[in-house]
């Protein structure tokens, strides 16, 4: 009985900690609530550039000094905050075009996102959200 | 000086277009992106000194800025150097803009790196698992480097993307002979074979197209043309010290794929080229290029070995079978490390051989280049 109640919290603590510390987030008047880790990824990386209804998508990066960057970095593209960087310096070379844009601060992602309907990103668990939709990760 | 003022009226343009057109909530974005290169090269070149076959030094250094002062607009500039860049103005390998009606169709004016194949993508070391460019990029004689002009393109789908691009206006057939600090590979690989031979840089007319189709970027699939009045120099028939400018047209073909399998990348290029001198009657001249490159790289995290083949055959009579096996390391985005080797063979015939019996020729020739990318 010992056992299985350790093994049983040993789970629960092993859950916690791997539960993603971000959130996603979109403007109030977007159709969507939830959205799976690869549609994400297309997001974030610009090779998804329209919703379902046709209007124009803009994804929001937070500045890499976050630890929150390579949590999401990590979860969502399955990669590291450099590996991403590499795949836009191979982007911008490449002609193709620019990165998507980097905020500073939490505050700014969300004050944007709050003013820009179709934008998406990401900020920690903990940060008021106010404003702004959450987005359920599937 | 004339050259500067385009990108002058460019930039005016764009600047008094942002002014024109009212601004909504976009706010303007700027980026930049670069990168230097430390190399250390060997080659067992037997015409070139014992000193001189080794060399360690800077490589390559690019910058690039983006502007994008609305939505739709862009304004891109990318300097760089290597060993045979020697004007500022080759120093300039893009600088234009570009303005995006959509995604099906954006215009742009400037200067662009040609934008047929998907080896102009291995121009700049960050992209380019090995330390050498491709036989096809640093040769001329196939397609230019950059064309000065407008361009339009386009792209349209979801998962499976049909794409295409189209550029007319001014080329310059050779911008540089030599690529590296020993300056054999380029053009020059046929200078120390065999001895000095000037190159030749001069401005033509032409166009380029391309239609590419992309499945999930998992397979791509593209086909290139290129077509441009150029300058043929040749040997006076009475005079062989002086070399005439015989004009020109020049046509290219080629066909690209990638695929990717899982870890592993494969992706291949073949390219058909004439140039014909168009004087009319016996005194033409015809030239008959040909290209091949293939490259298999698995991708296995910050580590990526690859192998390589380059065939060339932009020289009468004097063909390049060139083999190449490394790896690049990327441990963090800062820093990408590459190592390989490769083998040169000169596959002449052997009736060409004799009639070099005053030079001495190499069959071929070994080289060793390990190399430090720092990006920024």
């Amino acid at each position: 009985m010992k056992t299985l109640l350790y093994i049983g919290l040993f789970v629960l603590v092993s859950f916690a900690a791997s539960a993603q510390n971000y959130q996603v987030i979109v403007n109030n008047s977007s159709a969507v609530s939830s959205i799976t880790t690869g549609d994400l990824s297309k997001i974030f990386l610009k090779k998804s550039t329209k919703w379902a209804d046709g209007s124009k998508i803009t994804p929001i990066d937070l500045s890499a000094k976050f630890s929150i960057r390579g949590d999401f970095s990590k979860g969502v593209h399955g990669k590291s905050v450099g590996a991403i960087k590499s795949y836009w310096q191979q982007y911008v070379f490449s002609g193709k075009g620019t990165p998507i844009v980097e905020k500073k601060n939490e505050a700014e992602v969300l004050e944007y996102v709050k003013n820009n309907p179709g934008s998406i990103a990401y900020v920690s668990s903990s940060a008021a959200i106010k404003g702004v939709k959450v987005v359920t990760i599937n | 000086m004339k050259k500067l003022s385009r990108f002058y009226v460019i930039a005016l343009f764009a600047f008094t277009l942002s002014n024109v057109v009212a601004q909504n909530e976009w706010e303007p974005e700027f980026f930049t992106t670069g990168y230097v290169v430390t190399q250390f090269e060997y080659g067992d070149i037997q015409n070139f000194d014992e000193r001189d076959r080794y060399a360690l030094g800077l490589s390559e250094a690019a910058f690039s800025a983006s502007y994008l002062p609305l939505e739709n607009l862009e304004i891109k500039g990318t300097f760089l150097y290597r060993p045979g860049v020697e004007t500022v103005e080759s120093a300039i390998v893009e600088a234009y803009s570009t303005w995006k009606f959509s995604e099906k169709f954006k215009v742009g004016l400037g200067r662009y790196l040609t934008p047929m194949s998907p080896t102009n993508h291995y121009f700049y070391a960050p992209l380019n698992n090995s330390s050498t460019l491709p036989l096809l990029i640093n040769h001329h004689l196939l397609f230019p480097q950059s064309f000065d002009g407008v361009k339009i393109s386009g792209e349209t789908g979801s998962s499976i993307k049909f794409g295409y691009t189209g550029i007319v206006g001014e080329y310059s057939t050779v911008g540089h002979s030599t690529t590296d600090l020993l300056e054999f590979q380029g053009q020059g690989e046929f200078v120390a074979s065999i001895g000095a031979i000037e190159s030749v840089d001069y401005r033509a007319l032409g166009m380029a197209v391309r239609a590419s189709l992309n499945v999930n970027d998992v397979f791509k699939l593209g086909a290139n043309y290129f077509f441009g009045n150029s300058i043929t120099p040749f040997p006076n028939a009475d005079d062989r010290s002086i070399t005439d400018q015989l004009d020109s047209k020049q046509s290219t073909v080629g066909v690209d794929v990638f695929v990717e399998l899982g870890k592993l990348n494969l992706r291949s290029e073949y390219w058909y080229g004439e140039k014909h001198t168009n004087k009319g009657g016996a005194d033409d001249y015809a030239f008959y290029n040909e290209g091949f490159y293939t490259e298999a790289s698995l991708n296995m995290g910050k580590l990526t070995p690859f192998v390589k083949y380059d065939y060339l055959d932009d020289m009468p009579q004097i063909p390049i079978n060139k083999y190449t096996a490394g790896v690049s390391f990327r441990p963090i985005f800062q820093t990408l490390f590459k190592a390989e080797y490769g083998y040169y063979a000169f596959n002449t015939s052997s009736s060409f051989k004799e009639m070099l019996t005053s030079v001495d020729f190499q069959d071929n020739v070994n080289l060793i280049i390990l190399s430090a990318v720092i990006s920024f």
